[in-house]
């Protein structure tokens, strides 16, 4: 079983699922969209982010350099700068380790099984008084489908509520089918509609994420469904009516849609990999959120009970679907 | 800057988040002005009175309003009968002093106000006491506060050394002990020589019965206790404690006396007014009305919520102002007016009312003590920054079976205090999970409008505290079970009980804490301070070289401890030996069942045993001792002497050494390394060692970890220190709290951590910072309430927030004018934020805020 780097083990999440919950971020994604605001969650290797701002150009990291990625060359004013040659690192984070500034900040930790276990059972008194639980997200869970289902059947021992993030990518049913037994709620991005679309931009076909999202409605699991909408490439009318003709289908079935409106906000996470190259959407201005409205009204005269813009599963609500006190101390 | 506070988009992990206020009128508002828009008085009068409140508030040891002086008044009306009274039985003495100042003094009575009475000549003064400390009156004589005239101020003062506190104290220590305490770096100097002290006012004798029936008890007492002189046979091994019994009861008869009659010229004053002066007949009508109470008030019962009111606050000045100077503002406020609220607004018996006229009394309550002013010395004007003294009331909890105490009352208090927006009293809610959730709303309110109170503590570790410390009681009176449930905050952090008896009249929390930063500093220099006073600060505990593993360094920071602990207490209990001797309490004793009963002064009866102490800075030397257990003995990266050079170098030309001492494992983040060490060392030293001391109350010492202003003085005489810290940085902000900036897995962590700490019980201070949008959201109060019964499960003892967003702070420190409603929590008590020195202002910026996930996070708002 292959244990993935985790990006971060984020206590206290509220976003993501019901009540508090602790989401653990495995580094590693199959799919390639354009617009990905978490691009240190899709390589599965480590890497660092470098932040200029803290470099004090001390040239610590080129005294450690193997390779020569990190040099000083003559700057601006008479001082020394650091230059970085971001193509010939190996990935070594000996840099990482002797700068003092905080300039560096490796990316991707490799963790014990029961160290990740330890970790997000450590709040189950507030999972038990919020309705939360664990939500094991990425890059994305099923690229690693063995160390999912081994981590969710530990915390599942606990009597802890198990969410995971996925697109669903997988070919093959059977990648998902043993999770049924021990994951609560799958929350599924879908991306798109429009299966060229999917195939040209995603670089993944769409087929293999709806049979799987149906297969689990078959199964009787639990789904909510998530949909980023991105300007330019599935924001316009029609693709709101493939969204709300499909999933009208299921909206006795799915717990819920929340919709992702897209933000700007992921640029300078490529910068500080040195990937601002890959970032396709640079200068490409937000949506308004009025924009979502007609999908979000299509959505709910659809039949789904619960559709959010944003995507908070608030507190009141999961202590109701957890049959706790509801109620009873909450005010109306 | 200049965003809204709905446009708070927060960006977390490829969603944003916009967060609704709740009042959608908010959306308007720019979120660095957001708590000048908070304050709603009820009513046009209240808003009055607070736009022309006269704060006294210090910063930095200077008072913020120019026109605060000090009062000459108290000290010579004092002065006067003291001298007249030679030869008399000391408790006498006391009662003639209180009755001439009470009759001489002039009163003061403003416009507007509806509860009356003043403790100085001038709403812009407060009165000295020289017969507690000689020292801090020399300090006003030496500023721009001095007494009028500074000449009979000065002849008043010497008049009192060898009668003071001090004078009688200081003969029983080693000169070199005291030394160095006067340092404050290791320990606060000793309390005999601040004078300071706090307690907790029997109010409900005065508001149940009246002073005219404390007095017949009395007369009653003393006429039994001579009829037993004069039966026979005489018994000479008991018949001879009447004599002080009798002293102890004639006492409280004059002071009884003196303040009703006190009482009553306030009446005569406002009559004089009314009739006299005053043109608005509304007003006049009122002035009468005014009259009508305080020629009723406090001799008789209290029928009405008014005159609770009133009551209330004539006993509040003479027991913390006039008789003698403490702090605190220590009452069960909902419990103590809830029936004179059921007969006012409920039953409309007498002075009916309805709900907002509750409001409205305590709001002017709240104003009252806003202007009151305490004569403290420059050192605790220092360490009590952006506010004028400790002021904490506490509400909520449970009843003597265990049902919620809150009541409309309750409500009342919370909703005043949310209104007129002023820093003190501070509020203490006993949180239990019978509380209803209607008043728990309103503690939300307060909360999340950013007052930094109520503060919360857990209702059964109060509770079992009182059970526990009753255990001990000398006389075998401590608190019955049923009374455990009957206990307030002290002052910031100590509960006792409240009532008609068993309740804390001296000191105990306050005045002589440990400060373990510096303790830690030089146990490293084998008690040597080099870093501040350059002076042997502590016994011998062994060179640098005799520290071989982490259990000799454990040990000799203990030893540095036991020598530290003792002589705080020592002193304390040296002070309260004399304090009975010479400076009885003659009122509080009358309004006391149990000194009432036994002829006792209220410094002399301890029948419920208070053995808090504060420690101060615990956790800068806790991440210490982990940082050099990993870094130098763990991993063997450094030795101690390295450790030191770079430490005496305040780490220059160490850079790479103070980042790694720097990153070792920090208390808050649900740490395995770090944690179970720090639990340790409250478990087995901060507590541990506290608690073999046994103090005059009879009951062992417990650590109540604190930080008042004390963090940042403290701080900055504390050297640098093995966690990375530079010296003469702040030391850590409260108790049990993190060090600033240094909890960085979230808020549950940090509770995970510290509900690690559980034996010896304490009570502990816990600062968290919480987002702003979040709370302010329609799903504020469901995550907090949640958040709040996971605390509670985890057996923490409190927890207070600030909910003010840093560029609100900001904004406030480029601007102070137009932040003057900007409340913030600093430790025990809240206080203005612009009234703080930019030092400390810098430390509430540095703490970790709390937005319920890292950095940013998203989530939504309307589900459609």
């Amino acid at each position: 079983m292959k244990i993935p780097l985790i990006t971060e083990i984020q206590r206290f999440s509220l976003q993501d699922g019901p009540g508090f919950r602790t989401t653990v971020f495995l580094k590693g994604c199959p799919l390639k969209c354009p617009w990905c605001h978490n691009p240190e969650t899709q390589r599965p290797v480590q890497e660092y982010y470098y932040n200029q701002a803290r470099c004090v150009s001390c040239g610590r990291c080129t005294a450690v350099c193997p390779t020569g990625g990190s040099t000083l060359v003559p700057g601006p004013g008479k001082d020394m700068v650091l230059q970085l040659d971001r193509s010939k690192c190996i990935n070594c984070m000996r840099c990482v380790a002797v700068c003092l500034t905080e300039g560096r900040e490796s990316v991707g930790q490799a963790m014990s099984l029961e160290d990740i276990l330890q970790e997000v059972l450590s709040d189950e008194p507030f999972y038990r008084n919020s309705g939360g639980g664990v939500t094991i997200s990425g890059g994305d869970p099923l690229m690693y489908p063995l160390f999912t289902l081994e981590l969710a059947k530990r915390i599942k021992e606990h009597k802890v509520h198990v969410a995971i993030e996925t697109s669903c990518f997988p070919k093959d049913w059977k990648t998902i089918q043993p999770l049924l037994e021990y994951v609560d709620l799958f929350i599924i991005d879908l991306k798109s509609m429009n299966p060229v679309k999917h195939e040209e931009v995603i670089c993944w076909p769409l087929q293999p994420i709806l049979d799987n999202f149906e297969r689990l409605i078959e199964s009787k699991a639990n789904v909510r469904i998530h949909i980023p909408v991105v300007p330019g490439f599935n924001d316009s009318p029609q693709d709101f009516a493939d969204y709300i003709s499909y999933l009208e289908q299921f909206a006795d079935r799915i717990k819920g849609v929340d919709i992702l409106n897209y933000h700007v906000y992921g640029e300078g996470k490529y910068i500080s990999l040195g990937r601002a190259k890959e970032y396709q959407y640079k200068g490409v201005e937000e949506n308004p959120p009025e924009k979502v409205l007609p999908l979000a009204r299509g959505l709910k005269l659809a039949g789904i009970s619960s559709v959010t813009i944003g995507g908070l599963v608030g507190i009141t609500t999961s202590r109701e679907e957890h049959g706790r006190d509801a109620g009873m101390r909450c005010v109306a | 800057m200049n965003q809204m506070v709905s446009a708070k988009v927060l960006e977390y992990r490829g969603k944003t988040l916009n967060f609704t206020p709740e009042d959608p009128a908010e959306a308007k508002i720019p979120a660095e002005e957001l708590h000048e828009h908070l304050q709603k008085p009820s009513t046009a009068r209240t808003k009055r009175l607070k736009d022309r409140c006269r704060w006294k508030h210090a910063s930095a040891g200077e008072f913020i309003e120019k026109s605060v002086t000090a009062g000459i008044e108290r000290m010579r009306y004092l002065t006067e009968a003291h001298k007249a009274s030679v030869g008399q039985p000391e408790p006498i003495r006391r009662a003639l002093g209180l009755a001439n100042v009470l009759n001489k003094s002039t009163l003061v009575l403003q416009q507007d106000e509806f509860i009356v009475g003043y403790h100085a000549e001038d709403p812009n003064m407060f009165p000295l006491y020289p017969e507690l400390s000689h020292m801090a009156v020399q300090d006003y004589l030496m500023s721009d506060y001095s007494p009028q005239p500074a000449s009979e101020a000065a002849e008043i003062n010497e008049y009192w050394k060898p009668h003071s506190l001090q004078s009688k104290c200081q003969p029983y220590f080693d000169m070199k002990d005291l030394g160095r305490m006067y340092q404050v770096s290791s320990m606060e100097a000793p309390s005999f020589a601040s004078g300071y002290n706090s307690i907790v006012p029997p109010y409900e004798t005065v508001l149940e019965d009246g002073l005219l029936a404390r007095i017949k008890l009395a007369e009653k007492n003393i006429a039994e206790a001579q009829k037993v002189m004069t039966t026979f046979p005489w018994n000479g091994t008991t018949g001879l404690d009447n004599i002080a019994k009798i002293d102890n009861w004639k006492a409280m008869v004059i002071a009884c006396k003196a303040v009703i009659s006190w009482a009553r010229r306030q009446a005569r004053l406002c009559k004089i007014v009314a009739e006299n002066f005053e043109t608005d007949p509304k007003r006049q009508a009122e002035l009468l009305e005014i009259a009508d109470i305080c020629q009723r008030i406090p001799a008789e019962p209290s029928k009405g919520l008014k005159d609770a009111m009133q009551a209330k606050f004539f006993t509040f000045l003479i027991c913390h102002a006039i008789e003698r100077y403490a702090s605190g503002y220590a009452q069960k406020e909902d419990t103590l007016l809830w029936p004179y609220y059921k007969a006012s607004v409920i039953d409309k018996t007498f002075q009916p009312m309805d709900h907002m006229g509750a409001v409205e009394l305590v709001e002017m309550e709240r104003l009252k003590i806003s202007e009151h002013g305490a004569g403290k010395s420059r050192a605790y004007r220092e360490i009590f920054p952006g506010s004028n003294d400790l002021f904490i009331l506490t509400v909520g909890g449970t009843k003597a079976d265990g049902s919620d105490a809150c009541n409309d009352m309750t409500d009342a208090i919370l909703e005043a205090a949310k209104r007129i927006r002023t820093a003190e009293p501070s509020i203490v809610f006993r949180y239990s999970k019978v509380n209803r959730p209607q008043t728990l709303r309103w503690v939300f309110n307060c909360v999340r409008d950013g007052l930094g109170y109520p503060s919360i503590k857990h209702d059964d570790i109060g509770t079992a505290q009182m059970k526990e410390f009753s255990k001990f009681s000398l006389n075998h009176n401590g608190a019955t079970d049923e009374e455990a449930h009957n206990w307030v905050n002290v002052l910031c952090m100590s509960p006792g009980i409240h009532g008609r008896r068993k309740t804390q009249k001296t000191r105990s929390e306050g005045g002589g804490s440990i400060f373990p930063a510096k303790l830690l500093e030089i146990t490293l220099n084998d008690g040597y301070d080099w870093s501040y006073a350059d002076m042997q600060l502590g016994p011998k505990t062994g060179e640098l070289s005799t520290l071989k593993s982490f259990d000799d360094v454990w040990e000799a920071f203990r030893k540095q401890y036991q020598y530290a602990i003792n002589l705080c207490i020592s002193t304390k209990d040296v002070s309260r030996y004399f304090e009975q001797r010479f400076l009885q309490m003659p009122f509080v004793s009358a309004i006391d069942d149990g000194c009432m009963e036994l002829g006792m002064d209220a410094n002399a009866l301890s029948e419920q045993p208070n053995g808090w102490h504060n420690p101060i800075t615990t956790i800068v030397a806790a991440n210490s001792l982990v940082a050099i257990k990993k870094l130098v003995f763990d991993e063997k990266k450094y030795t101690l002497e390295q450790l030191n050079q770079a430490l005496m170098a305040n780490w220059e030309g160490f850079e790479e050494m103070r980042l790694e001492f720097k990153r070792a494992p920090k208390w808050g983040n649900d740490d395995s390394y770090a944690d179970p060490i720090i639990t340790k060392f409250y478990e087995d030293i901060i507590g541990g060692e506290m608690r073999k001391i046994t103090n005059y109350s009879g009951g062992p010492v417990l650590p109540t970890g604190q930080a008042v202003g004390l963090y940042m003085e403290v701080g900055s005489r504390t050297g640098p220190t093995p966690d990375g810290r530079f010296g003469g940085e702040a030391a850590d902000d409260g108790g049990i709290s993190p060090y600033m900036g240094t909890d960085k897995k979230g808020p549950t962590a940090v509770l995970r951590s510290v509900s690690k700490v559980q034996k010896n019980q304490k009570a502990n201070l816990l600062n968290q910072r919480l987002s702003v949008p979040i709370m302010r959201s329609q799903h504020g109060f469901d995550i907090w309430h949640s958040y709040m019964d996971t605390w509670f499960d985890l057996k923490i003892d409190h927890v207070q927030f600030n909910v003010v967003s840093t560029d609100e702070l900001k904004a406030a420190q480029r601007e102070p004018e137009k932040h003057q409603d900007l409340i913030v929590r600093v430790s025990g008590y809240s206080a203005r934020f612009v009234d703080i020195p930019t030092y400390g202002q810098n430390t509430i910026i540095a703490r970790q805020e709390q937005d319920f996930s890292a950095s940013d996070l998203e989530f939504l708002n309307v589900d459609i």
